[in-house]
């Protein structure tokens, strides 16, 4: 598909981000599961060829991970939920003043569920995560931000950069150092595999940073004036701080959203207002870049749909999303519901990923291997 | 173009000064090679025009460097961009963004260049170096070779007037030297760009070089024609060496101009070629049977079956990506072919103990680096005994025959190529195994270097040890190598002599063969022998 | 450069909506909320007392206050509290106000409990302290030796009260329920030396109810201090009005979701393989 009509690289972080939420307002394990069924097959249909677009798998091992650690959790630590006992673990008894603590004890099926299903909800989340990296890795995303925001975006991407080269320089030292019959174990190993490793970063480090300025980078146009700059350091900071304090008041709870919806918004722009002040007029201009078109749009709103689908069928009255093991029943899966879980699949068909070199590629190995 | 007036510059007041009062005049529209041993400062020299020296490395710098007008010392490097284009020595440390195409236009970005230019000189960028099919790739799935590649394409599409390359083949086998050469050589041409590299394989370069910077240990500095610079050069490729020994002159600095005067020569070695070598085809040391290796669905290599003798030398040739890394490894027991079967000493290298396994097969990967990490080479030395169980002291009585060190305090980073590819030598070999492995070992040495790794290396023949070599240098097969196979695509499509494989196709040929067809002369040493 | 700013603005736009949601549910909640108290005198006293209370446009009551709500209406006396803030008599009983408190000799106390569809739970938080949820039952026994036993009138205590028309989940997220339920084991027979759940926490609970209870001192024994929430909502979607209890919304949505996941494989190997 060509870069300009694939979807921006925001449009599907907006995407992950609406699907993430839908399953932080649900318990139902239906809707759960549907939600990370959609989130996967997105993530297998739309990944990219490169070697980013293993992460769906990385992220889904994660997630599996997150649920059995929470059931074993809870049947060991947990609190005693009552209920259908399935099995009764050895109980410990513990002195009185570890009296908020149980260890064993009966295990029943709510208990079980109960884990199961807080474990979902992570599950989900992360392999949301995990299909945005594998579609629309974070380099894209730091691409398409505002010019003002280049340094700042120039800075994380190295970050991001830093962790697989430091695996890479890792895997390699460790190969040699296995070869030469050094322990690659205990601390010797460590130290041993730690020191070239660190050096190498270094040393790369500094070659980035010679290949970066060689071709450019940090051409500043004219700075503006010393009060615009001033000014500008001012915004930024207040706006920081509106930004912090708004976010805060809306997620601790309590029920005056407005006020901190306001202060959020208000800090925000103060921010852009500051960034915009002290950025210096550069003169980069962008190669190929991605429109948020029609496609992007549609991507980004199918994610959301879920969240408006359960909102609606709370305000219908129905207790479906906040499913509860007590008492046992099935779930009930309204249609308005499942709908809009199944409509965050949209970007399978909006989206072919694949380019027409790598078909060819594709094509071309496996003719190899069957020849 | 470029100017350097009084130049002298050093890193910190108490090290050495690494260039001292520099007088260079470069004009537009040449092709320089800036040649010299290791250690002699031609990195930092190329670093100059760019400005990366001083303001990225500080250090202290005298005098006044002018390009196109511009004084480097008080013009930061990112202000030069759009005059000057740079590309060090490890491409890969340099890539900022993720595709090949991002990477091509990324200069272009930070100059200003509008959009449809831009598209534009991408697409002649990756036209220039053959680099279509790669266009969508992730970087990190590059081989070196089209890495370094990229790098040069990064820097040639923001068409600078000036273009400056630190070894910009070290990582291509002969094929895509040639073509990127070649490419360069256009650039000049046509567009009367200003080319400054540095190469350590002058074969390859000098041909197409207009002018020639000879920078030396003690810091002298002459400039001339490639033949007036390669007369008393005591770096020199085999064409050079053979014009001297046959005392022709004007020197040749390419095969043609050799062949132009080498009929004379080739009447006079006719009688005297040298008859191959006998091979002991004794005991067997390590042999792979019908091996497969396949990554998902490539396949690296394909039914490969190898045998290896002791007092040999093998060298393993093929173009990059072929598998000849594949094959080292699995001959030291990092990996598990799919299918088939590899024995080394009798046991499957694999499955051998750390100890057992350095007893018997050593391997010197590609960045002899990796291995050390001791903060001094005593320090190497002695940690190496007590991890190997040797004797106190073993090691460090190796690595002072093979390597000419000195200074045995220095950090090993510090070291040079040679250097410290001679002490992972020494490291390697205490324990005295009995196969030795080398991946690319003549990256980054000089001719002199070169040398003593090859005498080095018939010392070990001569005392039993099996070699393997995985390299492109031609020369390096052409004066060690006993036996070569050749890997295409993970097949074997050659394996016998190594005289015999290297002078029959003609992108192996070392250059004294090209120069004495249809005589089988591959080095200057066997000519000079025959005289 | 204000193209570029659109996602953005939609970015932002998107989180204060996400914010407001939770908002928006309670102004929905228009119908009546009951919660019902049952005092158990125990064997030697009068008999129980059931009631039902509407709390609905008090906001956040504790449990405490909605028993006092009870017994006012009622005619009764409201609940005699000691100056840590232990219930020690309903109705004055065993005594009036807080004369016959438990103590190293008297052992007898006012157990507390909340009852749900699957039975009585002993609860460990202090009823000032508990939030009153709709549709629960509040429940009180006074035991005379000390042991816990819950009020034994009541088979199925949540559903005490007539069922409300619609009733909406009253808190914000419904994050509770998962993260750890209230309902703990009923300690029957368990060693009870102090009457621990009844000494009351520090008060959150914004209430309109007099003045004797409220008393922001004392220790604080709550096993999980999000306990308060979390009653809440657990208890009021226990007893909501939904038909769910067949497996056949399940079984179509699963199969609905593989049909999907087998649609997006076709596509996939259609795409791959051009």
């Amino acid at each position: 598909m060509r870069r300009d009509r694939r979807p921006h690289a925001l449009a599907w972080w907006l995407w992950g981000i609406g699907l993430a939420t839908a399953a932080l307002r649900t318990t139902n394990p239906i809707l759960l599961v549907g939600l990370g069924t959609i989130a996967l097959a997105v993530g297998w249909a739309c990944r990219s060829a490169a070697p980013w677009g293993h992460s769906v798998g990385v992220f889904l091992r994660l997630g599996l991970i997150v649920i059995a650690l929470r059931v074993l959790l809870q049947l060991i630590f947990g609190e005693r939920l009552p209920g259908h006992v399935l099995f009764t673990l050895p109980s410990v008894p513990l002195p009185s003043w570890a009296a908020g603590v149980s260890i064993g004890g009966p295990a029943t099926v709510e208990a079980i569920l109960t884990a199961l299903v807080g474990g979902l909800r992570l599950a989900v989340v992360l392999v949301a995560f995990g299909t945005v990296n594998a579609v629309a890795s974070p380099r894209e995303l730091l691409r398409s931000l505002p010019a003002m925001l280049h340094e700042v975006a120039v800075a994380i991407t190295v970050g991001f950069c830093f962790v697989p080269e430091v695996m890479n320089a890792m895997a390699r030292v460790r190969e040699a150092r296995r070869l030469r019959g050094r322990p690659t174990s205990g601390l010797a190993g460590w130290r041993g595999t730690a020191v070239p490793v660190l050096e190498d970063a270094l040393e790369r480090s500094g070659q980035l940073a010679a290949s970066m300025g060689a071709r450019g980078f940090g051409r500043a146009g004219a700075p503006r004036a010393p009060w615009i700059r001033r000014a500008g350091w001012a915004c930024s900071v207040g706006g920081v701080l509106g930004v912090v304090v708004g976010a805060y008041g809306i997620l601790a709870g309590g029920r005056s959203v407005p006020l901190p919806g306001v202060l959020c918004v208000m800090g925000a722009v103060l921010l852009w207002a500051g960034l915009a002040a002290g950025h210096r007029r550069s003169v980069r201009t962008r190669y190929r870049p991605q429109p948020f078109g029609l496609r992007s749009w549609a991507t980004a709103l199918s994610g959301w749909l879920a969240v408006a689908s359960f909102a609606i069928v709370t305000a219908l009255g129905s207790h479906a999303i906040v499913w509860t093991p007590y008492p046992l029943a099935w779930p009930s899966v309204p249609v308005i519901a499942l709908l809009g879980i199944i409509l965050a699949a949209v970007p399978i068909v909006l989206v072919d990923q694949s380019t027409p070199t790598v078909r060819r590629q594709a094509k071309a190995r496996r003719e190899q291997v069957s020849a | 173009m470029i100017s350097f007036e009084d130049v002298s510059f050093r890193y910190s007041g108490s090290s050495p000064w690494v260039v001292r009062h520099l007088d260079l005049v470069i004009d537009e529209g040449e092709l320089v090679v800036v040649v010299g041993p290791t250690g002699s400062g031609k990195s930092t020299v190329l670093a100059m025009i760019n400005g990366l020296v001083p303001h990225l490395t500080g250090g202290q710098i005298a005098g006044e460097i002018l390009v196109g007008e511009q004084s480097t010392l008080t013009t930061v490097p990112s202000e030069l961009a759009s005059l000057v284009g740079y590309v060090g020595q490890d491409p890969q440390a340099g890539f900022v963004t993720d595709r090949v195409e991002d990477e091509i236009a990324y200069a272009m970005e930070n100059l200003g260049i509008e959009a449809v230019a831009m598209r534009r000189r991408v697409e002649d960028a990756l036209d220039l170096l053959n680099l279509h099919d790669l266009r969508d790739q992730p970087l990190t799935t590059l081989s070196g070779g089209q890495q370094q590649r990229v790098a040069i394409a990064a820097v040639l599409a923001a068409s600078p007037a000036l273009l400056v390359l630190d070894e910009p083949t070290s990582a291509l086998d002969p094929g895509a030297a040639e073509e990127v050469l070649h490419a360069l050589t256009r650039l000049v041409h046509d567009l009367g760009m200003t080319v400054v590299l540095a190469e350590h394989r002058l074969e390859r370069v000098l041909p197409f070089a207009d002018r020639v910077v000879s920078l030396s240990n003690e810091g002298e500095v002459t400039v001339g024609r490639p033949a007036e610079i390669m007369a008393s050069s005591p770096l020199a490729p085999p064409i050079v060496e053979l014009g001297r020994l046959a005392g022709w002159n004007p020197l040749p600095i390419s095969v043609r101009d050799a062949r132009r005067s080498a009929p004379e020569l080739i009447e006079k070695l006719r009688a005297h070629v040298p008859a191959p070598p006998v091979h002991d085809e004794s005991v067997r040391r390590a042999s792979l049977r019908r091996v497969d290796v396949e990554f998902g669905a490539l396949r690296a290599l394909d039914e490969v079956s190898v045998e290896l003798h002791e007092a040999s030398v093998t060298a393993l040739m093929g173009r990059n990506g072929s598998g000849k890394s594949t094959l080292l490894s699995l001959l030291a027991g990092s990996r598990k072919p799919t299918r088939g079967s590899v024995e080394v000493g009798g046991r499957e290298p694999v499955h051998l103990s750390p100890d057992d396994r350095i007893r018997l097969v050593g391997y010197v990967p590609q960045e002899p680096g990796d291995l050390l990490y001791a903060q001094s080479v005593t320090e190497e030395c002695s940690t190496a005994d007590a991890e190997h169980g040797l004797a106190p002291g073993t090691t460090a009585a190796v690595v002072r025959e093979l390597a000419a060190l000195d200074d045995t305090s220095l950090h090993p980073h510090d070291l040079s190529e040679g250097q410290r590819l001679s002490l992972v030598l020494g490291i390697v070999l205490a324990p005295r195994p009995n196969i030795l492995l080398l991946d690319e070992p003549t990256r980054g040495l000089d001719y002199e270097a070169k040398r003593r790794l090859v005498a080095m290396l018939r010392a070990l023949r001569d005392d039993g040890i099996t070699i393997v070599l995985a390299t492109h240098d031609v020369e390096l097969v052409a004066s060690v190598a006993d036996r070569a196979l050749v890997l295409a695509q993970g097949e074997l499509i050659a394996d016998g002599d190594a005289r015999e494989v290297v002078s029959q196709t003609p992108a192996f040929a070392p250059q004294v063969a090209k120069v004495l067809q249809p005589l089988r002369f591959l080095t200057v040493d066997e000519v000079r022998a025959a005289l | 450069m204000i193209r570029g700013l659109r996602p953005l603005v939609g970015l932002l736009g998107a989180t204060t909506i996400v914010a407001a949601l939770p908002g928006a549910a309670p102004a929905a909640a228009a119908a009546s909320q009951l919660v019902a108290v049952v005092i158990d005198f125990g064997p030697g006293g009068p008999a129980p007392l059931v009631k039902c209370v509407d709390i609905s446009g008090q906001g956040q009551v504790s449990d405490l206050a909605v028993v006092n709500e009870a017994l006012s209406a009622a005619g009764e006396a409201e609940a005699g509290l000691r100056s840590d803030g232990l219930v020690c008599s309903f109705d004055a009983y065993p005594g009036p106000g807080a004369s016959l408190c438990p103590s190293g000799s008297n052992a007898a106390y006012w157990a507390y409990f909340t009852g749900t569809a699957n039975g009585w739970t002993y609860a460990n938080v202090g009823p000032a302290s508990h939030v009153a949820s709709v549709q629960s039952t509040v429940g009180f026994r006074y035991e005379s030796d000390g042991r816990a036993t819950a009020p034994s009138e009541i088979a199925n205590p949540a559903t005490q009260c007539p069922v409300a028309a619609s009733v909406t989940p009253t808190t914000a997220l419904p994050v509770a329920p998962i993260a750890g339920s209230t309902t703990h084991t009923t300690q029957v027979g368990g060693s009870v030396g102090e009457p621990r759940a009844l000494t009351t926490t520090t008060v959150k609970s914004m209430t309109k109810a007099p003045e004797k209870q409220g008393r922001s001192d004392t220790a604080h024994v709550a096993k999980d201090p999000t306990a308060v929430a979390l009653s809440h909502s657990s208890s009021s979607s226990s007893s909501g009005s939904d038909p769910g209890g067949s497996a056949v919304p399940t079984v179509i949505a699963l199969g609905a979701f593989a049909l999907i996941a087998g649609g997006t494989a076709y596509v996939v190997r259609r795409r791959r393989a051009t």
